[in-house]
């Protein structure tokens, strides 16, 4: 599959353990698990049938020697990324030719199957990839395998299995039928290949499993509505496993699981079904079989067709590095908890300072219709009041001729400059949008800045700007009574073209109880927003310079020092900074001119990382007391592990559920500290951080109910200059490499 | 039952130009409420006189100064100035709205740390920063604005004796149109002065220059002197940038914006002439556009006056009546320029806090001191009766700072709230306040008989020598 694991390569194995990695990755990837456990499940699930076993392995290691021998990218073969269709075309021709038939033509069958399996999947993944940028799935080997089986009865001594499918059976029939599909997959189309197949797939992802067992009972169900005579004998378990890779596929790995995702693959289950029929049609005559033909047919209609939709909604497609499904539903769950981004576009407020929300969404006067999801902001003082004096003038208006700036980095589509300002309390109705800076932010994404100052706008047609450059100025051109600023987006580049939804990134909320900052907000009227305000000093506190390590020690329960955790930070080679600790696991964050944001943690529980993340999700670089801003932790940090595995079966049909943490901050002294809240059940959950100006964080406690975590800096002299400078060289290393 | 108010009989030459070309006639509109509260009630409640601040526009005119800036700005931060009111009180206000600090003292300093202001949102201005208080502000982190070359030395010294690296501003002045050189603090820009300092700084090698500080001078109607300051310290920015790759971090623009009073030269009224935060803004944001470093500094201002003058009044009693010999009216108030500072620099706007009849005639406000400067103010007023209520407004800015101690105590100060609750933030001075601070030493104590026998105690109980010694 075309997917990019997310995992750290491991380095320096010797040739045979690489090997064996690959040898296991090829066979968890049939199902896109990267989880070698999974790998070596199944491997075991194929060795049920020896022959079958041995032929895949096999097609296996014969992969693996063309990689090498063609100098094919060793990354992805790591991954399994050759190895997975040569191991099927070796299982399918294990399965399909005759016991009786002779060694020798058998085995040059397997290692040419397996070897067109590699160059075919090498030629579809340039071809497919770069020209569509679909993954090649099992194409190669059903190109390699009906080539096989073709060429097989030609030869001397080589013969097809009659009936492949006839085992004896001891379940009841749908759960059979369900445990063969499955094993069918892998060419073990018994009861017992299934059920460790079936494990495999436990172990790799619930959700995947549940999907596997869903798409192979639809398809049992779609035969309910033909008629018997008309179902060849192989057809049953050709549609299982068919189904079940359908489901999985598009239930849970192209598409975050959820309700939606389950409908498009139980959905796409019919369509694969269908496709069976008729390739059964086509190929049956010829004698050769359906393979995972139809599987590959629906998984490139739907995914290409889904891919047209203007908005990526439900079924949300996995548009980030994939995981397991249960790795992509939380983390997708969890980015919109914490960032919005719905839009894949960070927008901020298009100006400096606090203004006001005058027309929201929905609005009463003109956003409405087409243009619902647009935004009027006004400077208003805190008596009320958008003008000084009797507002005869536009001068005497907050707001006038004050700084407008691109809510993102893009490109300029569409500038006017020329349309003269009302006087206050008139309007033009005939250039209703008056000055205008229209600009691309991506794909079918722009965004409108209305009613500008004549000869305010500052960039021209085809100019790039960044987030933030200064594009005009707030004026009253246009259909505007009051000088005010008028904000939309829209998928195409006209002027005046119907509205999109909108999402602001990081707005500060302003009222009388004090600051709320929003992670993703849709400000409404009457709003009072602004943008944080950062100041060097907080900024400063979270500096941890490339390479410098520094120790923590934790505190038992009674404050004394129980063991020593040596952090330090890095940047690995996707560029994403991350804080590694000697105890294992990795935090990634991210430190923007406005806030610290952390981005997951991976790695053990009992880690000041793991705290750090609970403590310190998001940091505004903003001292105000009176700033307040909530995080959303993903829910399974805050789960036991075996409860954990029980709750993936259901998680996908449950609202997000993730831990909602508030925070705030204040400063005792020069230190800034952080104090963050939150329910879990009836226990609460405490966290506390302090950082001091040159040493960063210096203690945090997190305390969830009795349970109480606590660790604070220690300074450690020459040890720290001593791992400073063995990281600064392994980062030299590591950008030499890259 | 309101029985009619008797109106004293007025005798009134009769004059051209009483009117003027404005028609700002100087008629007593009455001062009955202060956000709601009666005046009557404070007075009867905590005494005249009575200083009352608004909490509402404290926080009104913070934000309203914010605003124009924020807006305008991308990095802005206002620091409140301690000199020119540092009740605790009205402190706390401006700090829980978002201002750091802006001192000019080692006390003002230790007021600012008691508030809890982090010692990093501290200002420290002033020509006079002895080692001890530079000592304190480089150990709580506070931004020191260097005044002059002994101040170099002086500070330099100080941090390497702590053994800190401390971040520190240079306090520069200049030119600018209309306003006279305030040239007697920092170094002056024109001459070359300013970027020696830079230069002796960067030489010392014990302090790091990230701001710069100017201040052009106090009450400055004009915005287009700080269009040219802005202008100037952007360039002198970009300057000490290229020669000696110095990126500043902030630049520091003072305060001196007028507040809505009128000053004794001024022909017009303040609230005329004085310019809207916005219009400061506008002529800064544009001055600073010449700044050319990569990341826009950060700006500070400091005002003071502006803010807290409008947020302030005196509520004064009437005392007694006299005709003057040239006939104008004299009225006595129970507060004077004592308590009224500022009556040395503005004609303050005097108002009455009741209904007020009769033919307004030219009369001069005294205080109740003893001594002939004692003017609070000279306006048209109608005829006023002993216990009647006249406010000052607009009186905020320096004099619960500046005022005087002298022959009587110091009136109380309360607070209006924005939900209208009044609070006391300074107690009325009592005579032991003021003995509380005085000490009788010993030998003027001791109860005497004579002078003789006083002596002749010391030569009886003391023996000669301890005696000599002590005398030599």
């Amino acid at each position: 599959m075309k997917l990019a694991s997310p995992q750290p390569l491991r380095e320096g194995s010797s040739t045979p353990l690489r090997i064996a990695n690959e040898l296991a990755a090829s066979y968890a990837q049939v199902f896109f698990a990267h989880d070698r456990v999974a790998g070596a499940l199944v491997a075991a699930a194929t060795f049920s049938s020896p022959r079958v076993g041995l032929a895949g392995l096999l097609g296996a290691l014969v992969a693996a020697a063309l990689v090498r021998v063609l100098h094919l990218n060793d990354a992805l073969a790591a991954r399994g990324h050759y190895g997975y269709n040569a191991l099927l075309a070796g299982l399918a021709l294990g399965a399909f030719l005759a016991r009786g038939s002779a060694l020798g033509p058998v085995v040059a069958l397997i290692v040419f199957a397996a070897a067109v399996s590699v160059f075919a999947q090498a030629a579809l993944e340039s071809s497919l990839g770069s020209l569509l940028h679909l993954p090649s799935l099992t194409l190669p080997y059903v190109i390699a395998a009906l080539l096989a089986l073709g060429v097989a009865p030609q030869l001397a001594g080589v013969s097809l299995a009659v009936d492949l499918h006839a085992t004896a059976t001891l379940l009841p029939g749908p759960l059979s039928l369900v445990l063969r599909s499955l094993g069918a997959l892998f060419f073990v189309p018994t009861e017992l290949g299934g059920a460790l197949v079936l494990t495999a797939l436990v172990a790799w992802s619930r959700v995947g499993a549940l999907l596997a067992i869903l798409g192979a009972l639809v398809a049992q169900a779609l035969l309910l509505v033909v008629s018997p005579a008309a179902i060849p004998p192989s057809l049953p378990l050709v549609l299982g496993y068919n189904g079940a890779a359908t489901a999985i596929a598009l239930g849970g790995v192209w598409f975050v699981p959820q309700r939606s995702s389950f409908l498009l693959g139980a959905l796409a289950v019919t369509l694969t079904a269908a496709l069976a029929f008729a390739a059964t049609a086509l190929l049956g005559p010829l004698g050769l079989p359906v393979l995972i033909l139809p599987f590959n047919g629906t998984a490139l209609i739907v995914l290409q067709a889904m891919r047209q939709r203007t908005r990526d909604g439900a079924p949300k497609s996995v548009d980030f590095a994939p995981g397991t499904p249960e790795a992509n539903l939380n983390y997708y769950r969890t980015r919109l908890a914490r960032f919005g981004a719905r839009l894949g576009v960070t927008l901020r407020l298009p100006f400096y300072g606090r203004w006001t929300v005058t027309q929201g969404v929905d609005g009463p006067h003109t956003h409405r219709g087409e243009w619902r999801h647009a935004l009027d902001f006004e400077g208003i003082d805190k008596d009320g009041n958008r003008h000084v004096a009797s507002g005869a003038e536009l001068k005497d208006y907050h707001c006038y001729r004050l700084p407008v700036f691109a809510a993102a980095a893009g490109t300029v589509v569409s500038v006017r400059n020329d349309v003269p300002d009302n006087p206050p309390g008139e309007r033009n109705a005939r250039e209703a949008w008056g000055n205008v800076v229209l600009i691309q932010h991506g794909p079918a994404l722009y965004s409108l800045l209305a009613h500008l100052a004549p000869g305010s706008v500052e960039v021209s047609e085809g100019q790039f700007v960044t987030a933030g450059t200064r594009v005009g100025a707030c004026g009253n051109s246009g259909r505007s009574f009051v000088p005010h600023l008028h904000f939309h987006l829209q998928t195409t580049p006209v002027v005046g073209a119907p509205t999109c939804e909108l999402e602001l990134s990081d707005v500060v909320r302003q009222s009388e109880s004090g600051a709320v900052l929003h992670r993703a907000y849709v400000p409404a009227l009457g709003d009072i927003v602004r943008s944080v305000e950062p100041r060097d000093e907080i900024a400063a506190l979270f500096a941890w310079p490339l390479g410098e390590t520094r120790t923590f020690e934790i505190l038992d329960g009674d404050d004394a020092p129980a063991r020593r955790e040596t952090i330090t930070a890095g940047i690995d080679l996707l560029n994403n900074a991350h804080l590694a600790s000697d105890g294992g696991g990795h935090l990634y964050f991210e430190r923007t001119p406005q806030q610290f944001v952390t981005y997951d943690h991976v790695g053990p529980e009992a880690s000041v990382l793991r705290w750090m993340y609970a403590a310190l999700p998001r940091v505004p670089f903003e001292a105000a007391d009176a700033l307040r801003w909530d995080d959303v932790l993903p829910a399974r940090h805050f789960r036991a592990r075996s409860l954990s595995w029980l709750l993936d079966f259901v998680d996908p049909f449950l609202s997000a559920s993730g831990q909602r943490l508030e925070f705030r901050s204040c400063r005792e002294g020069t230190a800034l500290v952080i104090e963050g809240t939150g329910l879990r059940g009836s226990e609460r959950i405490d966290t506390r951080a302090r950082l001091e100006p040159g040493k960063g964080l210096c203690a945090i406690e997190l305390r969830v109910g009795d349970h109480v975590r606590r660790a604070r800096r220690i300074e450690s002299g020459t040890a720290t200059v001593q791992t400073a400078t063995t990281s600064s060289t392994e980062l030299a290393r590591m950008e030499g490499g890259a | 039952m309101s029985r009619p108010r008797y109106e004293r009989p007025t005798v009134v030459r009769h004059q051209p130009g009483m009117m003027n070309k404005f028609a700002r006639a100087q008629s007593a509109r009455p001062y009955s409420h202060i956000d709601g509260v009666p005046v009557r009630d404070l007075v009867e409640k905590y005494g005249s006189p009575l200083f009352v601040f608004s909490e509402k526009t404290l926080v009104a005119r913070y934000h309203e100064l914010h605003d124009a800036f924020a807006r305008r700005l991308p990095r802005v931060q206002l620091a409140w100035s301690y000199k020119t009111n540092y009740l605790d009180a009205v402190c706390k206000v401006f700090h829980r709205e978002g201002a750091w600090a802006e001192v000019v003292s080692h006390q003002e300093l230790e007021r600012a740390l008691h508030l809890g202001v982090p010692g990093d949102e501290i200002l420290f201005n002033g020509p006079y920063k002895p080692e001890a208080a530079l000592e304190r502000a480089f150990s709580v982190g506070a931004r020191v604005h260097i005044d002059n070359f002994d101040e170099i030395l002086r500070a330099e010294r100080v941090a390497r004796r702590m053994g800190v690296r401390p971040k520190i501003g240079v306090r520069i002045n200049m030119q600018v149109v209309g306003t006279p050189a305030w040239s007697r603090f920092g170094f002056h820009l024109e001459s070359g002065q300013a970027l020696d300092a830079v230069k002796r700084l960067r030489a010392g090698d014990a302090l790091d220059v990230v701001g710069v500080h100017c201040h052009i001078g106090t009450f400055v109607q004009d915005v287009e002197a700080y269009r040219q300051q802005a202008q100037k310290l952007s360039t002198f920015a970009n300057q000490i940038d290229k020669d000696l790759g110095i990126a500043v971090e902030y630049l520091d623009l003072g305060g001196g914006f007028a507040s809505r009073n009128t000053l004794h030269a001024q022909y017009l009224p303040g609230d005329q002439t004085t310019p809207s935060f916005a219009q400061y803004a506008e002529a800064i944001a544009d001055g600073l556009s010449a700044f050319s470093g990569a990341r826009p500094p950060l700006i500070f201002l400091e005002t003071g006056r502006a803010l807290v003058d409008d947020a302030g009044q005196l509520i004064t009693t009437v005392h007694a009546n006299k005709r003057l010999p040239d006939g104008r009216r004299g009225v006595v108030l129970d507060a004077g320029v004592n308590t009224l500072f500022t009556a040395n620099w503005y004609k303050h706007d005097l108002v009455p806090a009741q209904e007020l009849t009769g033919t307004p005639e030219p009369t001069v406000f005294y205080g109740p001191l003893c001594m002939a400067i004692d003017v609070v103010g000279e306006m048209m007023f109608p005829p006023l009766a002993p216990g009647d209520l006249v406010v000052a407004r607009t009186v905020g800015a320096y004099n619960v700072t500046q005022w005087m101690q002298f022959i009587v105590e110091r009136p109380a100060v309360v607070m209006i709230s924005r939900r209208g609750e009044v609070g006391v933030i300074r107690r009325r001075e009592t005579l032991q306040t003021l003995l509380d601070q005085e000490e009788v030493p010993e030998w003027i104590a001791r109860p005497t008989l004579s002078l003789a026998r006083d002596v002749a105690t010391v030569d009886k109980g003391i023996d000669k020598k301890v005696a000599a010694k002590v005398v030599g």
